[in-house]
């Protein structure tokens, strides 16, 4: 007899998501699924910028795209714009989508640097379809026709996160889960084994199961406070430990792309909805006061807000084990990396997807638990080292802040993936990780770490037939996007608008 | 400041060489200068690169001014789709270790479990790559998915000598200098390399030295790069003129005391045999090293092929690897006299290219009843990462891959199955699925392989038809 009750602690977007996918896996199979959250205790009611990846996994759900959009007030995201990171006054976009195309096998942007090198002045996101129509405000879903320039990108969303989990929960109310409120006070475990057996519930109620997914937030109530996994603290390397989030009235179209703009110490996120625009500042409790971090936000605000800060702490790293016993942890439980590049709830995908695929048919054995934790690991590994990235590729050195980064010794991975990039503009790739190289190359141009040569192979070509290549590839870009529909437009059109977006009011 | 590379000496004569200056000459400009040092003899470990690649090489070949026409034209190349292992490591053990795409997956399940606890299905029944090994028929691999030998994918049984000389061939309408002699001294000093001093008193010079000497690997040697042996072995190759059927399929045969393996290529056969040192028992071989070079690229100078590494030619590794080098070096020509990034990311790779093609190889000798004989028992080496690749397998068939590995899922599962691996597990979401309609899909897949394969040609009727109809058309070079 294998598992027979899951239970699922939480009920913020890493347990709604949980809750939905395996009661659409586990349909046919007799298991039955809890889910456990409590009201007064409440999420932490953000993460509402996504990666593209988050489309397979409502597609696997069968969720038809405009009605989600439209019950999550979401826009569409082609990238995201980095201000004020590389130096004051510099902006760029990290794409979801490619800069160019290979041309001889040889990817677009060595030929680029050829023709940088040769005093070509025109950036390389000018090259990217993602980038040109995110600066244009314009949406259009990516053409099936991988010749055509407009096949050239992805796309995520920028939703509401807590009508995401009310849409995932109806979906897997709907599908059986049975969700109980209420607050658990006590957490009860097998002598022999010290599985976890039950959850003590402040009515009184118990809840028992044979695999717990914890999903309650930061504090890890399972895998942490009871069964002591243990956290690997990466605050040596992304210390920021604090933010303050803030809605307020979107001024304007909502944008199809999320804001993050650098600041002396931290950095600030905008993220445009349907209806409103989502605020927080990211920061650092060593280098600023919370005092000032509240003023810094609400000074830079561009409409007024629509609710109180709400204030956030946390440490990075992650958890040493993500599957322990009988308890998996998903969603802030396992682990939290800064919303920089909005990485989070990706993780929590990889989470589901790997339980998945590894779901025990009978008990789980070390086995499973091992391989589930290495492959997390290296997931939270790699997205460490990108991040990472963002706060050594500067040339700020305007604070306190900046200084430590600049004096930080990096990891052996990420320097030398820095000096192959300067050096001929080479990016090692990996497969497994959620960054590509397109990704490295825009913060790496983005910031102003251009390298000092290019693959030689790019010489094959002519100077002159290189610069006619860019230079109609580019054309073909501005072209294309000219025709393209605005996003709200298309957001409308797409039946995905919400009243407001209809009416035109925001 | 920075000096550009504009000399590049390549120095053997074998078919690393030759392959890398086939790479080199399409992927530079003509500026820069490319000279083959054509050191006689350097061809005698080639045989090593085994007869078989993986269907990576279709593509590679094709990049580096090989066509698959020309090919077939120049050398006796035969199609393959894959090795049978027989008697491997006991005498019931056997399997067809064929190339394929990505297994068809429905409701979740992954296909190899519906292999699961079953006696009565073998994987290899359903692989149309396999059938048509085994009934020694062949025919290109059509686009059109619905077709179910659409699944299936090739690579070659070639003789490595015969590709040397095709490649040199290709080579040779390209402005490259040839000069033939032995090297007498390497001279080098602290950055590496700055001269190559020939029988014939010449000094050579180049801004980069690309050491495809063979297993002596003279260059990377004069700098001290140590070799880490693996193990040691004795083979010994022979080639006969041999008449049609040829299979489309290498074969290796196990034994006590090592394998042999037969390929057959258009009109000869050639046989491949390993064993342990003991040379009583096989007198006419020659005792080979395996192992890596503990950097293949140092200071001005990178090797490529044996003079990196020596890999098992048990599977298509060898092939692989050579490829893996030459593609590798091709992304990091370097750009000035400062090489450091280039070794370094090129050692990083080389490192993980050579562990995870040398994974398979030992996946290959990893039977816990192993013959107890001194070639079986040498030939075992359980690193974690192989551990993690087995267990997982057998714990409940999940595939463990590993970032930029050659050898694909499809070559793992078909490996694990055909070396008698139990999933002792069944997948979760395959307990679910309707075991009727499981079988009844099952038993569809294998009728319409079946009829597939009745309808294919033998492979030697294919091949003289594809070149008959080469050279009508003229293609390949004239
Ligand atoms: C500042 C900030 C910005 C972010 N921005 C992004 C972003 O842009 N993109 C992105 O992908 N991610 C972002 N994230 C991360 C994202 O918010 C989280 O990954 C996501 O919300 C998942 O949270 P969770 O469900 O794990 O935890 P929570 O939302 O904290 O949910 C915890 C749940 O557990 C329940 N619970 C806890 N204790 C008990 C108890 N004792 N009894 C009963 N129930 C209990 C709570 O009631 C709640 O339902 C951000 C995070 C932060 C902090």
């Amino acid at each position: 007899m294998g598992i027979q009750h899951i239970c699922i602690l939480g009920g913020g977007t890493a347990g709604w998501m949980t809750a939905a996918a395996l009661s659409h896996k586990l349909q046919k199979s007799g298991i039955s699924i809890g889910l456990v959250e409590s009201e007064q205790i409440g999420t932490v009611g953000v993460g509402e910028a996504t990666l593209p990846h988050i489309r397979y996994f409502n597609r696997a759900l069968g969720i038809n795209e405009a009605e989600f959009m439209k019950a999550t007030n979401a826009t569409f995201k082609l990238g995201i714009e980095f201000c004020d990171w590389g130096r004051v006054g510099d902006s760029y976009i990290h794409p979801f989508g490619d800069f160019g195309k290979p041309v001889r096998n040889i990817e677009f942007y060595h030929y680029w640097n050829r023709l940088r090198l040769s005093g070509h002045d025109v950036g390389l996101d000018e090259y990217s379809y993602a980038v040109m129509a995110a600066e244009h405000g314009k949406f259009h879903l990516p053409d099936s026709d991988t010749k055509k320039i407009e096949s050239t990108f992805s796309y995520a969303y920028q939703f509401d996160s807590s009508l995401y989990a009310d849409f995932l929960r109806a979906f897997a109310e709907h599908r059986g889960v049975k969700r109980t409120e209420g607050r658990v006070i006590e957490v009860q475990q097998d002598n022999a084994t010290g599985h976890i057996t039950r959850l003590k519930l402040d009515s009184g109620e118990y809840i028992a199961g044979d695999l717990f997914i914890d999903c309650s937030g930061f504090r890890g109530l399972l895998i942490e406070q009871k069964l002591s996994a243990g956290y690997e603290d990466w605050s040596e390397w992304l210390p920021c430990n604090r933010a303050i989030a803030v809605p307020c009235e979107a001024s304007g179209k909502p944008l199809p792309y999320t804001r993050a703009t650098a600041r002396k110490v931290g950095w600030q996120w905008r993220i445009p909805l349907q209806h409103r625009t989502g605020n927080g500042y990211v920061y650092c409790s060593e280098f600023v006061s919370d005092d000032v971090a509240r003023e810094t936000l609400l000074g830079s605000l561009e409409g007024n807000i629509l609710a109180e800060p709400n204030r956030l702490y946390f440490k990075t790293g992650r958890r040493k084990k993500f599957w322990d016993k009988n308890v998996v942890a998903v969603g802030l439980s396992a682990g939290f990396l800064e919303p920089l590049e909005s990485t989070s709830i990706h993780l929590i995908q990889e989470g589901i997807t790997a339980l998945v695929e590894l779901f025990p048919n009978g008990h789980a054995n070390d086995l499973d638990m091992e391989e589930y934790n290495l492959r997390m690991e290296l997931q939270f590994e790699r997205v460490r080292d990108f991040l990472l990235l963002h706060y050594v590729a500067t040339q700020r050195d305007d604070s306190d802040m900046w200084r430590y980064f600049r004096n930080m010794s990096l990891p052996d991975s990420l320097r030398s993936k820095i000096e192959a990039w300067l050096s001929r503009g080479l990016v090692p790739a990996y497969e497994r990780g959620v960054f590509l190289p397109p990704s490295w190359i825009a913060v790496f141009t983005g910031q102003n770490l251009l390298p000092r040569g290019y693959d030689p192979r790019a010489n094959l070509l002519s100077r002159s037939r290189i610069s006619d290549m860019a230079h109609i590839l580019r054309r073909t870009v501005r072209e294309t996007i000219s025709r393209a529909p605005d996003h709200s437009d298309f957001i409308r059109s797409y039946g995905a608008a919400i009243p407001e977006l209809v009416s035109g009011s925001p | 400041m920075d000096k550009p590379v504009k000399d590049i000496l390549i120095c053997g004569g074998g078919l690393a060489a030759w392959i890398t200056a086939a790479a080199l000459s399409r992927a530079l400009p003509d500026e820069v200068s490319l000279t083959v040092l054509d050191i006689p003899d350097t061809d005698k470990f080639d045989m090593l690169y085994g007869t078989v690649t993986a269907p990576a090489a279709y593509g590679f070949f094709l990049e580096i001014g090989l066509s698959e026409p020309d090919l077939l034209r120049l050398t006796h190349t035969a199609f393959s789709f894959g090795t049978h292992y027989m008697q491997w490591g006991s005498p019931s053990r056997s399997w067809v270790q064929c190339h394929h795409l990505p297994f068809p997956a429905r409701d979740n399940v992954p296909f190899v479990h519906y292999f699961t606890g079953r006696t009565d299905a073998r994987l290899e029944d359903f692989l149309v790559s396999a059938q048509a090994g085994l009934r020694g028929v062949f025919a290109h691999p059509p686009e059109q998915a619905r077709i179910p030998l659409s699944r299936a994918e090739y690579g070659y049984l070639f003789s490595p000598i015969e590709l040397c000389n095709a490649l040199k061939s290709v080579v040779s309408s390209r402005n490259i200098t040839v000069k033939a002699h032995e090297i007498r001294c390497v001279r080098t000093n602290e950055t590496g390399i700055f001269g190559i001093e020939t029988a014939d008193e010449k000094n050579l010079q180049a801004d980069l030295f690309i050491d495809c000497s063979g297993p002596d690997a003279k260059l990377l040697t004069a700098l001290n790069t140590a070799f880490t042996p693996e193990r040691e072995v004795r083979a010994s190759w022979q080639c006969l003129p041999s008449a049609p059927p040829w299979p489309p399929l290498r074969n290796v045969h196990g034994s006590d005391r090592g394998w042999t393996a037969g390929t057959s290529v258009r009109g000869q056969k050639i046989t491949f045999q390993i064993s342990d040192t003991d040379s009583e028992h096989h007198k006419s071989g020659r005792n080979i090293l395996f192992g890596k070079r503990e950097k293949a690229w140092v200071g001005n100078c990178v090797a490529t092929g044996h003079a990196a590494s020596v890999i098992d030619p048990v599977s298509p590794a060898p092939m692989m690897l050579l490829q893996r080098d030459v593609e590798r070096l091709l992304g990091l020509i370097p750009l000035s006299e400062d090489m450091t990034v280039e070794a370094r990311e090129y050692n990083r790779r080389f490192e993980s290219d050579f562990e995870h093609a040398n994974l398979f190889n030992q996946a290959l000798y990893a039977i816990d009843d192993a013959p107890d004989t001194p070639f079986w028992q040498q030939a075992q080496s359980r690193g974690d990462k192989l551990r993690r690749k087995i267990s997982q397998f057998e714990n409940r068939g999940i595939p463990v891959a590993f970032d930029m590995e050659s050898f694909n899922e499809e070559d793992w599962s078909i490996l694990h199955f055909g070396m008698g691996r139990k999933i002792k597990n069944r997948n979760f979401f395959a307990e679910l699925a309707d075991t009727r309609d499981i079988d009844s899909n099952l038993a569809k897949l294998k009728q319409s392989i079946a009829q597939t394969v009745l309808k294919m040609p033998p492979h030697h009727v294919y091949i003289s038809k594809l070149i008959a109809y080469l050279e009508r058309k003229n293609v390949g070079r004239a």
